[in-house]
């Protein structure tokens, strides 16, 4: 049997907008629906999705060192001790983005192809050689960005770098499959006006929105405990990242958390008499 | 009456400001893209061909080959010089 592994580059232009995050996030929800996934730290220099996967102290070798051929790719990979079926490649923390080398990315990449459905790449921050890098070889991008001016100007460059400077682009195959993660999003400074509704954001950057992950206290709590958040059961986070990746499997699900959980009582009674008096 | 209007009349929420300002700058970039990468190396191609026939006065023998690379794009120019 000869699997082909999908590519799937998490990328967003401006940093800290919640890739990482979400690399894990998708990742682990990925291989909890039985798809054998493989998730790779493109961020050389500044790893962190060990972090945030709680397993930092197993990593021996990384990205670079299989580049090199200074490891296997079989003794870089880390396997989850959660979920089944998922591994992890961490970055070097020693050297610079530059140590990566499109021969030596694509040749990871169709050894992994061959042994996993998805290859999550998460991405640095910025449009310089480590973010592409990161995402050369993708099939699929997810463009996480923030309701916020600057983060959708960011995705905006990436949307136009993945149609031009990759892979499909330079061979004319079949474009780069988009799709939009709206990530911190804060329905209460929407509806205050404060912030840009998840409509503005997918009106303006116009690609398929896959999902909307809520500003979540859930979040720290599990980048403290190593714990990704999509595993913290309960949490709106957790909720939406499943969703999110229900969508991705191709169920239609409404969006969740993109509006106001409670609203006060003086504002339900107000809404009453006004449904009663256009009613009336 | 202008104090009644203004009462109800409220500032502008910043997030409408943003998705305007946000609406201008995503269509300039856009139209940037369009002019620059789509055209870029098939315009090269063709002034290279036009400046080559019109200095040699030739019709035939012109190849352009135009590598994309990640970083920058080349482009390889043979011409097939008539003996005279
Ligand atoms: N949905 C969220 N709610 C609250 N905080 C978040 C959320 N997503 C990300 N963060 C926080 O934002 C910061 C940046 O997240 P990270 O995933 O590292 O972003 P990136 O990889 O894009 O730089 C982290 O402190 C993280 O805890
Ligand atoms: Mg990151």
């Amino acid at each position: 049997m000869n699997k082909r592994a999908q590519i799937i580059v998490i990328t967003s232009g401006k940093g800290g907008v919640g890739k990482t995050t979400s690399s894990a996030a998708i990742s682990i929800g990925l291989a909890s629906r039985g798809y054998k996934t493989v998730v790779i730290d493109f961020d050389v220099g500044l790893r962190n999705l060990d972090l945030l996967m709680g397993c930092e102290r197993r990593v021996v070798y990384d990205l670079i060192n299989v580049i090199h051929n200074e490891a296997k790719l079989s003794q870089a990979l880390i396997k989850d001790k959660r979920v089944e079926n998922l591994s992890i490649l961490a970055a070097s923390q020693t050297r610079d983005k530059n140590a990566l080398s499109l021969t030596g990315v694509e040749s990871i990449l169709d050894e992994l192809r061959s042994k996993f459905d998805y290859i999550i790449c998460d991405s640095p921050a910025g449009i310089e050689h480590g973010a592409l890098m990161a995402m050369y070889f993708a099939d699929q991008a997810i463009i996480t960005t923030n309701p916020e001016i600057s983060s959708v100007r960011d995705s905006d460059r990436i949307l136009g770098i993945l149609a031009s400077k990759t892979h499909r682009a330079k061979q004319e195959l079949e474009p780069i499959k988009e799709h939009l993660l709206v990530t911190r999003y804060n329905p209460l400074r929407v509806q205050k006006g404060e912030m840009l509704s998840v409509h503005d954001v997918h009106d303006i950057l116009a690609i398929p929105l896959l999902g909307v992950i809520p500003e979540s206290q859930a979040v720290l709590k599990a980048s403290n405990s190593g714990i990704p958040v999509i595993l913290d059961e309960p949490s709106d986070a957790s909720q939406a990242y499943k969703d999110t990746i229900s969508r991705f499997l191709g169920e239609t699900l409404p969006h969740r958390f993109i509006t106001t959980p409670k609203r006060k009582l003086w504002s339900r009674l107000f809404s009453t008499n006004i449904q009663e008096i256009t009613a009336g | 009456m202008s104090f009644i209007k203004n009462y109800f009349k409220q500032k502008k929420p910043s997030a409408n400001i943003a998705k305007e300002r946000l609406e201008i700058i995503v269509s300039h970039q856009r139209k940037k893209r369009k002019n620059t990468s789509n055209n870029y190396t098939q315009q090269l191609e063709r002034k290279l061909v036009a400046v080559i026939k019109d200095h040699l006065n030739i019709e035939e023998g012109i190849n352009i080959h135009v590598v994309e690379k990640p970083h920058y794009s080349s482009v390889k120019l043979t011409v097939e010089l008539p003996l005279n």
